[in-house]
């Protein structure tokens, strides 16, 4: 799995995103999604940060999500804590 | 040189959410900024929701002076207060002892000020204040109490570190209450890495203020230079306004306490303790510590050169996490 598929994976099992009809198209195709779009509240925000940070095996904080909104920034930003 | 150039500015620390006001008398006199929500029922919601324990998290918010006012709020701090006052007979040999980590500075070649020297020295004042021996437990993350930001595995690690504590307390003093045993891990919360910033900083500061003298050429000030609280918390009860700033009613406020850093005046200076009913309690405790620091560092006949700063992320205080010294 790619790092985007992983982070869609985690999106979804937080918040059933792959179930909503308008958003599922953009993040199964290959353009850049607003992750701001997918109507969270801060609790399932937080699980959205716990999968990643299990999927990922990494530590996260809420500055990684305010800075990195968009789905491919988030990628770049897993894949450089994930070499560093 | 200026420990300014080191560590990121203190607003950024602040909330951002918050408006930030400078502390002054006004500010920290102020009636209608009282204390802000503890934030324990997020995290209770946090935990049912992703099924996990925060439960020492949250107990502990539940217990902080900073965020009660009134009658509970002054109750919290009697018994705290009691609680310091009961160890202060000791006090003067723990000090001897606790300084005494500073020894090593007169020793000549690399030293890592954090971890050699300033942490073992305040782990001794802290297992002096509440009964247990805290150099043997991880308590690296407790000051993330007060952070909202990080993220679930620091959160998990932090239950984890006040569960050793709050077991470790209980084995010591199977007798105590459960308020001792929280005010005892509220002692450690707020002031074990909290003194330790502010001795580092105050240290740092020194140094570079006087390159090539000996520490014992150093005029080392009887308060911290510099705090490692670089601000408080408060919520406006009604709306309220400082100079050309307004805070509505219901705002919360990011009181800026390093504003009161050296070069202030000392009657300033003191204000990094707050002022007023939420005054730190354990101020008294840290001023005695900085003095006896200082009076064991004047006597060393020897140089130091920093050659590596790095900052301790994600905390709300202000405090470094490594500091390399090259002792000539």
């Amino acid at each position: 799995m790619t790092t985007r598929q992983r982070i869609i994976e985690a999106l979804h099992q937080a918040t059933g995103a792959l179930d909503d009809p308008l958003l599922a198209p953009k993040l199964l195709g290959e353009g850049d999604v607003n992750l701001l779009e997918v109507n969270a509240d801060s609790l399932v925000q937080f699980e959205f940060m716990m999968h990643l940070e299990e999927a990922f095996d990494i530590e996260l904080n809420e500055d990684d999500f305010q800075n990195h909104a968009m789905l491919n920034a988030l990628q770049a930003h897993i894949d450089s804590k994930i070499a560093a | 040189m200026s420990i300014e150039d080191y560590f990121a500015p203190a607003r950024e620390k602040a909330f951002r959410k918050d408006i930030h006001v400078d502390g002054s008398r006004e500010v920290l006199r102020c009636p209608a900024l009282v204390a802000s929500d503890n934030g324990a029922e997020n995290y209770r919601r946090l935990a049912e929701h992703l099924k996990l324990d925060f439960s020492q998290i949250a107990e502990l918010l539940d217990h902080l002076p900073v965020f009660q006012e009134g009658e509970a709020h002054a109750q919290t701090r009697a018994e705290i207060a009691k609680m310091i006052a009961q160890t202060s007979k000791e006090r003067g040999t723990v000090l001897r002892k606790a300084v005494s980590k500073f020894d090593r500075l007169g020793q000549t070649g690399p030293v890592e000020l954090m971890q050699d020297v300033i942490k073992p020295s305040v782990d001794i004042l802290f297992t002096n204040l509440i009964g247990v021996d805290i150099s043997k437990l991880d308590i690296s993350e407790l000051s993330l109490v007060l952070t909202d930001g990080i993220g679930i595995r620091q959160r998990r690690r932090l239950e984890k570190q006040l569960k050793d504590l709050d077991d470790a307390l209980r084995a010591q003093f199977p007798d105590a209450s459960p308020r001792e045993i929280q005010f005892k891990k509220t002692l450690v919360a707020m002031g074990h890495d909290s003194t330790m910033g502010s001795a580092a900083l105050s240290m740092l500061q020194m140094i570079m203020d006087h390159p090539g003298k000996t520490f014992a050429q150093m005029p080392f000030p009887d308060l911290f230079s510099h705090t490692g609280v670089p601000f408080i918390r408060r919520t406006a009860r009604d709306d309220v306004s400082f100079a050309e700033q307004s805070i509505p009613k219901g705002h919360d406020v990011s009181v800026m306490l390093n504003i009161f850093d050296a070069p202030s005046p000392d009657a300033d200076r003191k204000l990094i303790f707050g002022l007023g009913r939420h005054v730190c309690l354990g101020g008294p405790v840290s001023m005695q510590y900085w003095q006896a620091v200082t009076h064991v560092v004047s006597g060393i006949d020897r140089k130091a050169v920093i050659t590596q700063i790095d900052e301790k992320q994600d905390t709300l205080f202000r405090i470094p996490d490594t500091v390399l010294l090259e002792i000539s």
